[in-house]
This record gives structure tokens, C-alpha cells and sequence, in this order.
């Protein structure tokens, strides 16, 4: 009887660990994967100018590896996830990546937060051969040409943010072709790369679509005042203004283009799509038009599940930055699953995961997700607009060709 | 903790894992070195900014656009911030105390939002890549500059010039009533800091792969002073260790988490206030400097 029941145990057990195997990875790998642990490492702008911004990613990403990891990890692997604040500061941003990629067994890095730091840290990455995964920089040359001005492709480089080179013409297009605008007015700091790249595709864009920008007025970043430099933009009478700048500095210049009678549209990029700009510009900005990666009532399952847990973990909305620290570990997630891991080879190990990285093709909050080939983000984009109290709707949805 | 734990245990590990931290910090002593001269001579400048500004963006447009090796682009751009330093200094050194400052922290003002956002080939507000950067190939240069440098500098210190430029700190009329050419004096070392200054710039362009002018704005200004403002400015060492502890302090109470900025504040106020008396040994009698007039009351 004992002998029997001995028997039993040991097929119950076989067949249970069968199943768990094929449940959580679907592959005939998982056996090295149980027991260890996929280190990541994140590197956030906390603090500074970019606090806007790194705590939403950070949290999307807390909540993406609480999920997976409560959810049998990755083919019976542990998520571990060390996230650092760079303070805003491209510095800081590289120190603490180079701390982060020589310290320990990182199979891969997630950030910076701002397209400033983004520069400094990706060609360290792509120099140590880890695969980076940039979770909010929308600048111009970030992928492929992490080393621009040398034109070869960065190979450990990937980005799940929606680039502003996407964002901001389909915006464009996107409001052109609803509204016909004659004239617009860009407004834009011109002391920080992010705004300065926005800058120099509004202007490039705009002829497409028969805007004829009447004016380009630049201003500072660490400007105080905006009634001088919108004063400049709302006298030349344009169709529309267009913003590119970062933090709250969107919802200042619509407060007080709206002040001195401006009736127009407000058109943008990346900075307007948090709900921190949206609340702070309230009713001044209601209407304003974005491209964005996401899109809170999206009701689709991998959108609806997340928008969920979060709110229950966190008992607020997330945002776009969320959503797309969110998305990234989900993508880590898949690639280290299909990438048979050793766990004793880091560099090999990097190498497999960067492989896995290019063929991603999973639902995510963002809509289903895949990579270009040059390892910039392949999405539908939201073209989303805010609603006056603190939230967005939906204009329109735009698939990528 | 952990960062001195490492340091004193595993102190090749420890360098392993913050070379580019290592680096910054001696960007900053070198930087700390350019402020220490034009202090110690009395002169309350703060333009090293711009100069920096001017060594960074010179080496990198060197390396886009002219075959020249990279110590060529080094060295042409901390010649031409000091050449604009000494034209910069003609007008700018006729002023004392916080004039002075208030002019040399125009210049950096005027240089960042008047040429650098507004000339083309400075890349304007998206600044440029450093094709010839390499991070961790870049240290060395600069752990060997610190120590040359700080040698040079203290040397100066101790010869003619160096007594010159006390006797002027000390009292600017009565070194000028003993026969020395307190103008020519000043000038030297605001050429010398920006020299300093602009090498530092350089420098800095091989370890960080870009320059943008958000690098060179008043901040960075304050971050100079305030290394000599912690360390003191008696001898060379002084803002040099302001400049060490300043650097490394946001990574030793990184385990503050969100609490650092607060507990990075508190430490240096305790600093500040704890230490000894010497720093600002730049406001001299014959200063005109804010925090002389709360003073001179006590005195009185």
C-alpha cells in the first residue's frame, strides 16, 4: 500500500512539474530557468527635471514584475529589478549605468528617462554589449544611431517609447486633415534637446500639410514668466500653436496663451501626454492634441488588465510613461523566455536576450507590440487629445504601415 | 554605507564599478583648481562655466570637422578660453567683489543663450555628439592632470607671483601703493582659470559623448563656488576636497533613496556651518562682499 501510494505521489509530482513547465513556458528550457533569477536594472529620473516622468515608469515597471513574478516568473525565474534614480542629471545618469552594468549579473537595462541622459548611457551600453531598452526617450537619434553622428547601428539599443519623429507628424497629419489649418506658431525651448528635436520636426513637418509657421519663438527651459514669449506667438494670429517642451512648462503657455484671448488649437508631442500636464493646464488646455504611445480607455485585454491592476495597487491612473515601463518588462519578459538563458554566461547571455529582443511580438498595454528593425518601437499611435479635467480622449488611431 | 564598504574592501571592484564616477570627480577637482586661482588672488569670478563651455565645444567641433588627433583638439580649445578669457578680462576686471561676479556670471548667460543656442554649428539647444568619446579610455588623462595640475598650481602659489596674488587678496590698494602691477596680476590669473577651466571642458567631452548647453548654465556655476565655498580656499587642496566630497556625496547616500536630495542638503549644511572659518577668504577687507557686512557688526 505504502508502495503504492509512494508511486502515486511520485507520478502526481512528475505530472505536476510536467505541467507547470508547459503552462509557464511552452518551450523545453525552462528546467535551467526555475530557481534563478533575471536580473534587470533600471535607470529612472527620479528626481529633477525628468521627476515628472521617471516615478510613472517606475511604478508600471514595479507592477509589470509583481505580475510576472507572482505569476510563476519566467519559465520558473524570479524577476529582479534594481532601479536607480539618475536625479535628472546625464552624469549621474552614466555613472550609475556603468555601476549598474559592471556590479553584477544585469541581463539588461531599462531607461534613462530623458533623451539628454539617453545619449550618454546607450553608447556606454552599447559599448558593454547589454541590451538597453528605452522606456521614455522620444529624441532624435536614440535608434538605431545611438553613436550619431557614426552612422553604424547600435546593436544592444531598443525602444519601446514612441519616438517624436512618429508622434508628432501623425499628429500634425492627423489634425491637417480633420481641420485645415492655414498658419501656425511654434513655440519651443530651445536649451534642451528633447524640445529642440520636437522643434526641428514641427518644422519640417508643417509645409506637408500647407501650414506656414509664421514664427518660431524660443525661450528657455528655466523660464519663469511665459506672458512675453506667448504674447510673441498669439499677435502673429496663428491657426495653431505648437509646443515642444518638457514638465509643466506645456500648461503654462496654454494658461496664458488662452489669458490673452488665444482661441486657436495647441498641437504637441510627448511633453503633453501625463496627466500632470493635462490637470495643470485644466480648462486652458482642453482640446490640445497629441500623439501618444497609449491610451487610457483602450479596452482591449492587455490595456484593460493593466489599467486595473494598477489602479488597484496604486489607486490612481496611470500614464503613458507607466504604460510604457510597463510594456518594457512585459517585452524583457518574452524575449528572456525564448532566449534559453544559461544563467552562468552573462555575456553570451546578453547577447541570446538582444537576439530575443528583435522578434518581440506580444500584446501589451501600448497595443500589440513589436520592434523595426531598427529597434525602434512598432505601434499603433493614439492621437489623444485633453480633456479639460485632467484627462485625454481619443481623436484617432493610426496603425503603422 | 555601502560605497565605503566596497571602497575599503574591494577597492579594485570599487574602481571597476565607478570609473566614470572617479572621472567626474576629477573633472570637478580640476574645475575646483581654475576657481581656487582667481580666488586666491582675490578676484571673486565665476565665468569658469563659459570656459569650460568654450574648451568642450571647441575639442568636439575640432573632432567633427578637422583630421586633428584629439589632444591637438584638447589643447586648442583651453588656448582659446583663455585667449577669451583675457579679452573677456579687460573690461570685466575693473570690477571687485560681487560686481564682478554678477559681470563674469553674465558672460555665461551671454555665451549659452547669445552663441551657443544661436550658432549653428554648436548644435544649438540639441548640442553635439563627440565622435571621438570613449568613457572609460578617458580617465586616464584625467587622473593624470589632477595631480600635475595641483602640483603646478601650488608651486605657483609659492613663487613671486603667487606672493603677488596674496598681497592683492589681501589688500588690493596696499599691494598696488607697494609697487605691484595688481592689474596685470589679476589678469594672469583669470587667464590661468580659464585655461584651467577650459581643459577641464575638454576633458570632460571624452568622457560624457555629448555637450548640450544645459551643462554650462549658471548651475554649474554655483556647483564650481560651492566647491570652493565647502573646502576653503587658503591652499589648492581645499576646493579640491569640496570638489571630491561634492561629486561623490549624491552616490555615498544613494541608499537614502527618495530622501536623498534631503539628507545630500542636510550633510552640507552641517558641513558648512562645522568646519572651519577659512573658506571665502576671497572677501578681503577691501571687498565689498554680502556676507562681510553681517560681520562687521559683531566687530564693531
Amino acid at each position: 500500500m505504502r508502495t503504492v501510494a509512494r508511486g502515486f505521489a511520485i507520478a502526481l509530482a512528475v505530472a505536476l512539474a510536467a505541467c507547470g513547465g508547459a503552462g509557464s513556458t511552452g518551450t523545453t528550457s525552462s528546467n535551467s530557468y526555475q530557481g534563478k533569477t533575471i536580473q534587470l536594472g533600471a535607470i529612472l529620473s527620479i528626481t529633477g527635471a525628468g521627476g515628472v516622468y521617471g516615478p510613472s515608469s517606475q511604478k508600471g515597471m514595479d507592477l509589470a514584475v509583481e505580475k510576472i513574478n507572482g505569476s510563476g516568473g519566467v519559465n520558473g525565474a524570479k524577476i529582479s529589478l534594481d532601479t536607480k534614480d539618475d536625479a535628472s542629471d546625464k552624469a549621474q545618469s552614466a555613472q550609475v549605468a556603468q555601476t549598474l552594468i559592471q556590479q553584477g549579473q544585469l541581463l539588461a537595462l531599462l531607461g534613462p528617462t530623458l533623451s539628454n541622459s539617453a545619449v550618454a548611457v546607450h553608447p556606454l551600453a552599447e559599448s558593454f554589449k547589454i541590451p538597453i531598452l528605452a522606456v521614455s526617450t522620444t529624441g532624435i537619434h536614440i535608434v538605431p544611431d545611438c553613436n550619431f553622428p557614426k552612422t553604424d547601428p547600435c546593436k544592444y539599443v531598443f525602444r519601446d517609447s514612441l519616438g517624436e519623429e512618429s508622434a508628432i507628424p501623425t499628429n500634425i497629419k492627423v489634425y491637417s486633415d480633420a481641420k485645415h489649418p492655414k498658419t501656425g506658431v511654434l513655440m519651443v525651448a530651445n536649451d534642451d534637446k528633447f524640445s529642440s528635436d520636437g522643434g526641428k520636426i514641427v518644422q519640417n513637418t508643417v509645409g506637408s500639410y500647407g501650414i506656414q509657421l509664421l514664427d518660431t519663438v524660443q525661450f528657455s527651459k528655466t523660464t519663469a514668466d511665459f506672458a512675453t514669449p506667448v504674447t510673441k506667438a498669439v499677435q502673429k494670429k496663428p491657426d495653431v500653436i505648437f509646443i515642444t517642451s518638457l514638465g509643466g512648462i506645456p500648461a503654462k503657455i496654454m494658461i496664458e496663451a488662452r489669458k490673452q484671448g488665444f482661441t486657436g488649437q495647441f498641437l504637441g508631442g510627448n511633453g503633453f501626454n501625463t496627466a500632470v500636464v493635462s490637470k495643470q493646464a485644466g480648462d486652458a488646455g482642453k482640446g490640445a492634441e497629441s500623439g501618444s504611445a497609449w491610451y487610457i480607455n483602450n479596452t482591449f485585454a492587455s490595456n484593460a488588465g493593466f489599467v486595473q491592476a494598477y489602479r488597484a495597487k496604486y489607486s490612481a491612473d496611470p500614464d503613458q510613461f507607466a504604460a510604457q515601463g510597463y510594456a518594457a518588462i512585459l517585452v524583457l519578459a518574452d524575449a528572456a523566455k525564448r532566449a534559453n538563458l544559461t544563467f552562468s554566461d552573462t555575456a553570451g547571455d546578453r547577447t541570446k536576450l538582444r537576439d530575443a529582443m528583435e522578434s518581440v511580438n506580444i500584446d501589451t498595454p501600448l497595443g500589440r507590440f513589436q520592434f523595426t528593425s531598427n529597434h525602434d518601437v512598432k505601434q499603433t499611435i493614439w492621437v489623444i487629445q485633453m480633456d479639460g479635467n485632467g484627462g485625454f480622449t481619443l481623436v484617432k488611431s493610426v496603425t503603422p504601415s | 554605507m555601502d560605497f565605503f564598504i566596497q571602497l575599503f574592501t574591494d577597492p579594485v571592484g570599487f574602481y571597476n564599478q565607478h570609473e566614470l564616477l572617479i572621472a567626474q570627480i576629477g573633472i570637478n577637482a580640476i574645475l575646483a583648481i581654475s576657481i581656487f586661482v582667481t580666488f586666491y588672488s582675490g578676484q571673486l569670478t565665476l565665468a569658469n562655466a563659459g570656459f569650460m563651455a568654450i574648451g568642450a565645444y571647441t575639442t568636439v567641433i575640432m573632432s567633427l570637422y578637422l583630421p586633428t588627433p584629439l589632444p591637438v583638439d584638447m589643447l586648442v580649445g583651453a588656448l582659446l578660453a583663455a585667449a577669451i578669457g583675457f579679452l573677456v578680462g579687460l573690461p570685466v576686471l575693473r570690477l571687485r567683489g560681487v560686481f564682478l561676479a554678477i559681470a563674469t556670471i553674465g558672460f555665461v548667460e551671454a555665451l549659452r543663450l547669445g552663441v551657443i543656442l544661436n550658432v549653428p554649428i554648436t548644435g544649438e539647444g540639441q548640442g553635439l555628439k563627440n565622435p571621438s568619446a570613449d568613457p572609460l579610455g578617458g580617465i586616464l588623462p584625467i587622473l593624470i592632470s589632477v595631480p600635475i595640475l595641483t602640483y603646478l598650481v601650488w608651486r605657483l602659489t609659492h613663487t613671486r607671483l603667487g606672493q603677488a596674488w596674496a598681497a592683492i587678496r589681501e589688500d588690493e590698494l596696499a599691494a598696488s601703493s607697494n609697487g605691484i602691477n595688481v592689474p596685470a596680476y589679476k589678469m594672469v590669473a583669470f587667464v590661468i582659470s580659464a585655461l584651467v577651466a577650459g581643459y577641464a571642458g575638454a576633458l570632460e567631452t571624452h568622457i560624457n559623448f555629448f555637450v548640450d548647453p544645459t551643462e554650462y548654465s549658471v548651475t554649474r556655476t554655483i556647483q564650481i563656488l560651492t566647491f570652493a565655498v565647502v573646502g576653503g580656499t587658503t591652499n589648492v587642496i581645499g576646493p579640491i576636497v569640496g570638489a571630491v566630497f561634492l561629486t561623490a556625496l549624491p552616490e555615498i547616500v544613494r541608499q537614502f533613496a527618495a530622501y536623498r536630495d534631503v539628507v545630500n542638503g542636510i550633510i552640507l549644511i552641517l558641513v558648512i556651518t562645522l568646519t572651519s572659518s577659512d573658506r571665502l577668504a576671497v572677501c578681503t577687507p577691501s571687498m565689498t562682499c554680502p556676507w562681510k557686512s553681517r560681520k562687521a557688526p559683531s566687530s564693531a
